[in-house]
């Protein structure tokens, strides 16, 4: 009997992917953020999109972010098996073949590129290009293992589905998706790194130098707090520059003075146990919400303007 | 001609993954007819009459062969 695509004798059971493996390798929950973000960018966009169309794009940002996620996971495998939030992804636990995984992203990152340039506009598509390039090549292969700062950088790449959404709808790009970009880019270092402080155990195992393994818990809460103090005024330009209305002004300021509250909380803060790190936990679930909100605000400003 | 590697397996292990089987070819196939649909949605969006870039076209009306008539 021969039987192609089965696994080795002696692999488990498991060594065959189910689906469920292929949809975990796509990081189902960043690409909840990754499509909110885009799709309250389209609906803040001037101008139409037709809905299929709109439907379209941001199905095409969505299965780019599983693609990113999906290689980051392929190059990764050898210090997601380190870690016990990762360790029971598809290839570290032995579910997949490394080849499998690469080739699933491969094949989604160009149909997705494709598919957004043909159906939709090639801006959106050349932006869609270089945020999957920027993950995995720059972010996940170049930076990551090598620097402290892997996350300021990460936050670039997940600040990009805002660029496409919006050059999607107007097919170009102008100030407020810049500043949309870099209000989600000043807010990934606190929000990592709040959550990098109760896990700075299980970065140290993998030996990934997250800022708390590599300038001590201090020296990230001190950067908490800077980039804390940066990001509250960006996420207030849109009002100041009458981008935006007054919905998205003052949710800005509230959602800033919430946000610096906690930041400042979690500066003052000596804890070194992660049970003891109610201030982080704290600013690591706010910063959640706070995203959520702001760019809510920004579509309901949108829809009160029109 | 590929050897038979599964010759060890136990009849509890082949019927496991016959089912994970099964259910990724389901999958594929479910994924591939949302691919037909969306490809048709989107060739019937692109050249509906009107549309240019999925965007109602700005004096489309005037601007056809009608048009260009005296």
């Amino acid at each position: 009997m021969t039987q192609p695509n089965l696994p080795s004798a002696n692999a488990p059971i498991t060594a065959f992917a189910g689906w469920r493996d292929y949809f975990a390798l796509l990081k189902p929950r960043v690409m909840t953020l990754v499509v909110f973000t885009a799709a309250c960018a389209m609906i803040a966009a001037p101008g139409t999109i037709h809905p299929f169309l709109g439907f379209t794009a941001i199905l095409c940002i969505a299965v780019a972010a599983g693609a990113s996620g999906a290689l980051n996971q392929w190059y990764e495998a050898d210090i997601d098996a380190l870690m016990k939030r990762t360790a029971n992804r598809p290839l570290p636990a032995g579910k997949m073949e490394p080849h499998e995984a690469l080739n699933f992203a491969i094949a989604l990152s160009v149909g997705s590129v494709a598919i957004m340039g043909l159906a939709v506009n090639w801006v959106a598509a050349f932006w869609l290009a270089v945020s999957i390039l920027f993950y995995v090549i720059v972010y996940t292969v170049w930076l990551k293992r090598r620097t402290p700062q892997n996350i300021v950088i990460g936050g670039a790449a997940g600040a990009f589905p805002v660029i496409v959404g919006w050059a999607a709808v107007t097919g170009d790009t102008s100030l407020l998706p810049w500043l949309l970009f870099s209000i989600i880019f000043l807010w990934t270092p606190p929000h990592f790194w709040a959550l990098a402080l109760f896990m700075e155990a299980d970065y140290s195992k993998a030996g990934v130098p997250m800022l708390p393994v590599t300038h001590g818990l201090a020296n990230t809460r001190k950067q908490i707090l800077a980039y804390s103090a940066l990001l509250v005024p960006v996420s207030i330009a849109p009002a100041v520059l009458g981008l935006t209305g007054w919905a998205y002004g003052g949710t800005a300021v509230v959602l800033g003075i919430i946000f610096m509250a906690l930041a400042v909380k979690v500066s003052r803060s000596k804890a070194t146990l992660a049970k003891d790190m109610a201030a982080e936990k704290q600013l690591f679930k706010f910063s959640l919400l706070y995203l959520a909100c702001l760019f809510g605000a920004l579509v309901a400003d949108r829809l009160l303007l029109a | 001609m590929i050897p038979d590697t599964t010759a060890s397996w136990t009849p509890a292990e082949r019927a496991a993954f016959a089912a994970k089987r099964r259910s990724r070819n389901i999958a594929l196939g479910l994924v591939l007819g949302a691919l037909v649909v969306l490809f048709y949605g989107i060739t019937v969006v692109r050249m509906a009459p009107g549309m240019a870039n999925g965007k109602p076209a700005i004096g489309a009306n005037a601007s056809g062969p009608a048009a260009a008539k005296p």
